[in-house]
């Protein structure tokens, strides 16, 4: 009954963005992240903006998405914003609400903030639209590759992402089921003492942990069965490939970092 | 407690991408003392049935009555003394228990109901003697339990609430034939000595046509058939076209009454005193 | 194919043992049942077949392979074992890829890999679910891919271990009716555990487990006919053997102990016809 939850938020889309290589898109989510926090001036972010627009556009994930992506961000963006408004005090007075004075640097400043973070948000959200969490970690995997030398664990750091992927929707099957266990035995997660509602909060979750070990247990053994020996040998079936258009999309981005060098003045 | 369904429709998730319609204009009734099996492959709405019985799940539209209760669209304040009286053993019961002993696993639901702990202390003996399980776990973790001796445990915490419906999900599902064999009859020892209502979700069709007085069909949200086990079996090509068999005892009385001609009946009878009746009707039947 | 030599094995000294002085042979190509109640110890039999354990006592040999801690990786790659809960060993994050993760733990090359995955998936008539995700398949589905997973490895044994316990009547038919198509089509010894002797049926011989040792052993219509002894130790013999046990008391003799359905009323329609 659980099928309606969706990890990350992977819309699938046969589109150009969907079809690019995972770690190009990381490394230039990574790098526009970067250039956002430098950018001063208008004709900066516009190009900026320019750039996550048309991605979301070439994507054809549905706009609703995005905007549902972002919905629990909307409040941190417009309260930025009301902040940066009425704290700082430079530039000239605009006009006065309530006896208080807004500054007109003061509304540049709090454009700024607001739009770096919308920006940021944006783009991260288009990333996971169109990535799936698994080809996430294959990238992150490959990309951290080189770390390997200095004894960090990313095999198992990447086999532990994806298998908790994996059995997220087992676990949250398991929760409702559990709940729903143990308010067939009288018990309220919703309403009562504090103290009653820390042992409902127990109650479900001492079972959860026990079935989460178990099958942890069950899991390692499977492996085990199956000649897992960590990355001692080990080949890849999934395959992260490099094409033209990953090219192509790196070059364009390119030009687009100059253009914004050359417009941030 | 007599359990009435009228025109009960269930959606998850409604007015959303994901809406999804798994009970459709259910109505059902259940007697007071009844055993009542459900049937149904996965997916056909058997366990979102199940849930409405004791108001984890209410209906979308239509009423659903256990006794002098109602659950409707609207929320019910009186939830908590329902459940009280409709205990339900879920599927793989064992993985719901979490305290530290199994006394204080079994009393977990009359602490949240608020029920008289001491009353419910002097009845501990009596239900781990109903369910099979000797006095001295008491004190012991669940945890150190043999799986089959856990799920007594669950089953024990269920009963404990001296509910007048119980209502068991595949409670014997991973058990052996002698861990099937003993739920079944404990079961059927309530049912009969406490005059419980039994409600019973299962596979085994043979659990069934053994142990219920009333079987409810259930395919894709709809309920299709209902009525006395031995009736409901006789439609078995209808069964067949939703996926379902009919006990194999029954297959083999058909097939022999078609190909042999042989006229044998079930009447409950075990299966060697079926290979006694076939036996019979062969020399029988030789005879004439 | 695989030999038990005097194995006991103890989960815990003070408890006594799992498995007790246990000797059995497997043949090549043979389909054993090994069938016993929960806690006889069949379990661990199996996880000794793949050196998942190691005997306390005794030896293990599979495939002229004496099992040790510098052989089990080797012996793995021959014995594949489907367990039982087909949620808990689903290990990739769709169909393909956990077909392919035993591949991946043997350094197959890519192309190989996706070859083999292909072709196991056909096998057990999977293919189309290649790119589902495991939360959208019933038990039987992914018990079968489980075995997919298994045959991409080529291995010479597949141990069940108890992998229809968990699995609803069409999930266990499916389960069996994709063994019995694999062995029409490729030659393999097969181990399957269960306590369900009507699926034990289906095996070429069974291997009666009680108390950690082998209390019987024999084709499935001599085993069947011991019903109260295997009744004593907590065994049901299938309803037709016990429908069948009921006719033969009142004088109904049929040439061969049925198993099925099918053949008791084939041999029934014979002995009518003659009298």
């Amino acid at each position: 009954m659980n099928q309606s939850f969706i990890i990350g938020q992977y819309v699938p889309k046969e589109s150009p963005v969907h079809a690019l290589d995972a770690r190009t898109k990381l490394i230039i989510v990574f790098f526009y992240v970067l250039v956002t926090f430098s950018a001063e001036t208008l004709s900066s972010y516009l190009i900026l903006f320019l750039f996550a627009a048309c991605g979301a556009i070439v994507s054809r994930v549905h706009p609703l998405f995005i905007v549902k992506g972002l919905r629990p961000i909307w409040f941190i963006i417009i309260l930025t914003f009301i902040l940066h408004l009425f704290i700082q005090r430079q530039g000239e007075v605009l006009f006065t609400v309530f006896g208080y004075a807004i500054y007109d640097q003061a509304v540049i400043q709090a454009a700024i903030i607001s739009s770096r973070l919308f920006l940021l948000i944006l783009m991260t959200t288009l990333l996971t639209l169109t990535t799936t969490p698994i080809s996430i970690t294959d990238a992150v995997e490959t990309l951290l590759k080189p770390l390997k030398s200095l004894k960090l664990p990313i095999h198992e750091l990447a086999l532990m992402m994806s298998i908790s992927l994996r059995f997220i929707p087992t676990l949250i099957e398991e929760t409702d089921k559990i709940s729903k266990a143990q308010a067939s035995r009288g018990i309220d997660f919703q309403t009562g003492r504090w103290r009653d509602r820390l042992k409902a909060i127990f109650a479900l979750l001492i079972p959860l942990f026990i079935s989460a070990f178990k099958r942890a247990e069950d899991l390692a053994m499977a492996m085990e069965a199956r000649g897992y020996r960590g990355d001692y040998g080990r080949t890849k079936f999934r395959e992260l490939k490099f094409t033209s258009l990953d090219l192509i999309v790196f070059l364009l981005f390119i030009i687009i970092v100059i253009g914004f060098f050359y417009f941030n003045g | 407690m007599e359990i009435v369904f009228e025109n009960v429709d269930f959606t998850y998730q409604p007015n959303s991408p994901f809406s999804h319609q798994a009970l459709k204009n259910i109505s059902l009734r259940i007697k007071h003392g009844d055993y009542a099996a459900f049937i149904g492959h996965t997916g056909s709405g058997k366990s979102t049935l199940l849930q409405h019985l004791n108001g984890i799940l209410r209906p979308t539209s239509g009423t659903v009555r256990i006794g002098d209760f109602e659950l409707t669209t609207k929320k019910n304040n009186a939830i908590k003394s329902l459940r009280r009286k409709v205990g339900v053993v879920f599927q793989y019961p064992e993985h719901q228990l979490f305290e530290e002993t199994v006394e204080r696993d079994i009393l977990f639901g009359p602490k949240n109901f608020g029920m008289d702990m001491e009353e419910a202390k002097h009845k501990l003996p009596v239900i781990l003697e109903e369910v099979g399980l000797p006095t001295d776990v008491l004190q012991r973790s669940p945890f150190e339990l043999s799986g089959g001796q856990m799920r007594r445990v669950a089953i024990a915490g269920v009963l404990i609430t001296d509910p007048n419906v119980l209502i068991l999900d595949e409670p014997t599902a991973g058990l052996d034939p002698r861990g099937r064999k003993q739920i079944m009859s404990l079961i059927d020892s309530l049912h009969k000595k406490k005059r419980m209502t039994i409600i019973l979700v299962t596979h085994h069709m043979e659990d069934v046509l053994r142990h219920a007085n009333q079987a409810f069909v259930l395919s894709e949200g709809e309920l299709v058939m209902q009525g006395e086990p031995v009736e409901v079996f006789q439609e078995e090509e209808r069964l067949q076209d939703i996926g379902l068999g009919i006990p194999e005892e029954l297959q083999l009385i058909n097939q022999l009454q078609q190909a042999l001609g042989l006229p044998i009946t079930y009447h409950h009878q075990s299966p060697s005193e079926l290979g006694k009746d076939i036996a019979q009707a062969l020399h029988a039947g030789g005879n004439r | 194919m695989i030999e038990f030599n005097k194995v006991s094995y103890s989960y815990d000294k003070n408890r006594g043992n799992a498995v007790d002085e246990l000797s059995l042979f497997i043949e090549q190509n043979e389909w054993i049942a090994l069938i016993g109640h929960n806690g006889s110890g069949k379990s661990t039999v199996a996880k000794l077949m793949n050196g998942l354990l190691l005997p306390t006592e005794g030896n293990v040999s599979v495939s002229g392979l004496p099992l040790s801690e510098d052989t089990y990786w080797d012996i793995r790659k021959k014995v594949g074992m489907v367990f039982q809960n087909p949620e808990n060993q689903f290990v990739g994050t769709t169909v393909m890829d956990d077909v392919a993760f035993g591949l991946e733990n043997l350094g197959f090359p890519r192309e190989e890999m996706v070859k083999r995955v292909a072709s196991a998936l056909k096998e057990v008539d999977m293919y189309a679910f290649k790119d589902q995700a495991p939360n959208r398949l019933s038990g039987g589905q992914k018990q079968r891919v489980a075995i997919a997973g298994i045959l991409a490895i080529m291995p010479e044994v597949i141990i069940f271990d108890e992998a229809s316990t968990m699995l609803d009547p069409n999930g266990k038919k499916e389960l069996l009716e994709t063994i019995k198509g694999l062995r029409k089509i490729k030659k393999m010894t097969i181990v399957y555990i269960t306590h369900d002797l009507s699926e034990a049926a289906y095996a070429d011989r069974i291997i009666v487990m009680n108390e950690g040792k082998q209390w019987m052993s024999g084709k499935p219509r001599e085993v069947f006919q011991y019903r109260d002894e295997l009744s004593e130790i907590g065994l049901e013999i299938p309803l037709i053997s016990s429908i069948y046990s009921g006719m033969n008391k009142h004088g109904v003799k049929l040439e061969k102990e049925p198993l099925h359905m099918k053949e008791l009323v084939d041999q029934l329609w014979k002995l009518s016809s003659k009298m």
